[in-house]
């Protein structure tokens, strides 16, 4: 069957009264979980993972990415009106976003986000349904090494991008795979760092290990002081004049191919993605000292690409199985969880839930246009719950979340645990996406390593000899050499860490 | 929020957070140690290839080297100034410290007196001594949470969240 015809019985799957709404409830919620401060997206999936226990494969999927896609649209909506960014890619928006609305243009630029975002996400979309059937191709002739060494690639990535200091962003790497390391050896069946508690013979929980990482720690940060209600800009009109079509035209065009091949790299994270775009719309400006005081350009070219990434980003999970960021290992996850392995044999094995998938993020961009625009005024109320009660609905979330996964207290302890680790890394500013991705990826990349030397009975020189694996080696080495040289002077910046999620 | 590099600190202070990266970077020094100790514990190497021992063992040396790493460039870089938020005031801390001890008591006791009590109890606390939210409030939002989340998801969701071990409260239905 054709890849057209594919996607033709992707759409009539998602199409489905039953999976409309899937997408539908996926939609409302991620923008909940976008507009929300302190809920950021990769914690937010992972917080209404439970909702789809109990749904057909195909829908908890459908819904899961709805959700995803949804916290990017979502996160604008704070970004503009309050100066406050729902997640991580919407930070470069409030420069110019919130001037505009201060000058009485929210509307404007939220109608300017939308539309950006619909084009961003559709156009990678239509990439995807394109680039991914030969990709997932080429990737069935990937052997132990070369997986091994896109692994590894798409770590360093993340690893240099993820903070000033790349030792810190090493250590957070090595420690997410030391957390994977918990549980049944890949290879032998093994127990190991168990502690004798049956409960972690199939390795950490990861849907408590990310919510405490990127939900509980959150919220303990934001505790620590008192929050004060923010009073947001008030909504004008929504229709943009002919003069911000056109100065949107060409950014929301860069901007969404900018954020379609950085979401093809695996490691790269959407707020990359926003923040380029900005420096690109700057640099090609005519009037580059206007930014950040209400440029239309400031909007609309970070928003486009940020959705243009979210939706390229798929393309690695689904034809190699890798997750590109927290949020895309969290979806990972709930692949592995409804018992489907992402990766090349997804497209040959589960045709159907893969192109119902790739169909519903079609109806979901189109959903979330209009709904976004006419229910701005709903996720402004959403926004004046005091924060006094929304941290203890959110912790109250989590809990349930975590419970359920398996059912056991074990998992709310791991929680807890991760919470307060989280909060002292933070503290600390490691950075915590590559914990989350080398967490995910931990066990995939050791049963890569040793199956590759199973191969070459114990020669390295397996990874070198394939043209392949050595070129990505290659390059990942040149990444963190480079990333490693921009902090060699043995100053403040090297010691520091941060998350470029923000 | 950061203190500017410009602004001047006192020479106490900037060893106050050269000190708090040191005792960090030994945590994981030690963490390392013990990575390396028990995976030499297990099988390194076996006629098939790598055991369960070599990924461990690598992992804990090379953490072990980035976490020395970390501590040279904290002891010989320049001095950093303490941020702002880096230690939460007395009330901060206790608002941290009361949410992990009630979700370790949540966790705690979940499985004896049931998810509802065990929520209601922790939302109420959560709104009336943090939140310091009136009795209607909290028990609004403490209700809803707790005997309304519990209805969705057993009813709708069909989640498991757990009943009490206490016959007289399972009885009521807790």
């Amino acid at each position: 069957m054709g890849d057209l015809q594919n996607l033709m019985m992707g759409f009539s799957i998602a199409l489905s009264l039953q999976n409309l709404l899937f997408a539908f409830i996926g939609c409302m919620m991620g923008t909940v979980i976008g507009v929300l401060p302190g809920v950021g997206p990769a914690a937010g999936t992972a917080l209404l993972i439970p909702l789809t226990f109990h749904l057909p494969a195909t829908g908890a999927i459908i819904m899961l990415a709805a959700i995803y896609y949804g916290a990017m649209y979502g996160g604008t909506i704070t970004s503009v009106l309050m100066n406050v960014p729902g997640e991580a890619s919407s930070v470069v928006v409030c420069l110019d976003g919130h001037q505009m609305a201060l000058k009485g243009r929210a509307g404007v630029a939220l109608s300017i986000a939308a539309i950006g975002s619909f084009i961003g996400g559709t156009v990678a979309t239509l990439g995807l349904c394109v680039a991914a059937p030969p990709l997932a191709r080429m990737a069935l002739n990937f052997g132990p090494p070369e997986f091994f060494a896109l692994m590894a690639l798409g770590l360093s990535l993340l690893m240099g991008l993820a903070g000033k200091s790349i030792v810190k962003a090493l250590m957070m790497g090595v420690v997410g795979l030391i957390l994977g390391l918990v549980g049944m050896d890949p290879v032998r069946g093994m127990p190991r760092f168990t502690f004798g508690q049956a409960e972690l013979l199939d390795g950490l929980e990861f849907v408590s290990v990310i919510m405490g990482f990127f939900g509980v720690s959150d919220i303990l940060l934001t505790v620590e002081t008192e929050v004060r209600q923010t009073v947001g800009a008030k909504v004008s009109s929504l229709m943009p004049t002919r003069q911000d079509v056109r100065d949107s035209a060409w950014p929301i065009t860069r901007g969404t191919l900018l954020g379609f091949f950085l979401g093809l790299i695996p490691g790269m994270t959407g707020s990359i993605s926003s923040f380029m775009s900005y420096a690109m719309e700057k640099k090609m400006s005519k009037y580059p000292d206007k930014f950040g005081t209400g440029m239309i350009e400031g909007v609309a070219g970070p928003e486009t690409a940020n959705n243009s990434h979210a939706n390229a980003a798929l393309i690695p999970l689904f034809t190699m199985g890798i997750p590109g960021s927290p949020t895309i290992a969290v979806l990972m996850g709930a692949f592995i969880m409804n018992g489907l392995v992402p990766g090349p044999l997804l497209f040959k094995d589960h045709p159907d839930l893969v192109w119902a998938v790739i169909a519903s993020l079609y109806i979901g961009n189109v959903m979330l246009l209009i709904l976004n625009l006419p229910l701005i005024g709903m996720w402004v109320k959403v926004l004046k719950i005091p924060y006094s009660i929304l941290f203890a609905i959110i912790l109250a979330f989590t809990l349930v979340g975590s419970y359920s996964v398996n059912g056991s207290a074990f998992d709310l302890k791991t929680l807890t645990l991760f919470g307060l680790l989280g909060y002292l890394f933070k503290k600390l500013d490691f950075p915590l996406a590559p914990v989350a991705l080398t967490f995910i990826l931990g066990p995939m990349m050791e049963l890569a390593l040793r199956q590759s030397l199973i191969m070459s009975q114990g020669h390295m020189t397996i990874f070198v000899s394939r043209p392949i694996s050595c070129g990505l080696l290659i390059l990942a080495v040149i990444i963190l050499l480079s990333s490693a040289l921009r902090t060699l002077p043995f100053g403040t910046e090297a010691v520091r860490g941060e998350d470029s999620q923000i | 929020m950061r203190h500017s590099p410009e602004r001047s600190f006192g020479c106490e202070e900037d060893d106050f957070m050269k000190r708090v990266y040191q005792i960090a970077s030994f945590f994981f020094l030690a963490f390392s140690a013990y990575l390396v100790f028990e995976s030499r514990q297990m099988e390194y190497y076996a006629d098939l290839g790598p055991g369960p021992g070599f990924f461990p063992f690598w992992l804990g040396i090379t953490l072990a080297a980035l976490s020395t790493i970390w501590l040279v460039q904290a002891s010989i870089g320049s001095p950093q100034a303490i941020e702002d938020d880096f230690i939460p005031g007395r009330r901060g801390a206790l608002r941290v410290l009361s949410i992990v001890v009630m979700m370790v008591l949540f966790a705690w006791v979940v499985d004896f007196l049931g998810f509802q009590l065990s929520m209601l109890i922790f939302l109420g606390f959560l709104l009336i001594v943090l939140g310091r939210r009136g009795p209607m409030v909290t028990a609004a939002v403490a209700i809803v949470g707790s005997f309304g989340v519990y209805y969705v998801f057993t009813r709708w969701l069909d989640v498991n969240l757990p009943a009490s071990s206490i016959e007289f409260l399972r009885n009521l239905g807790l």
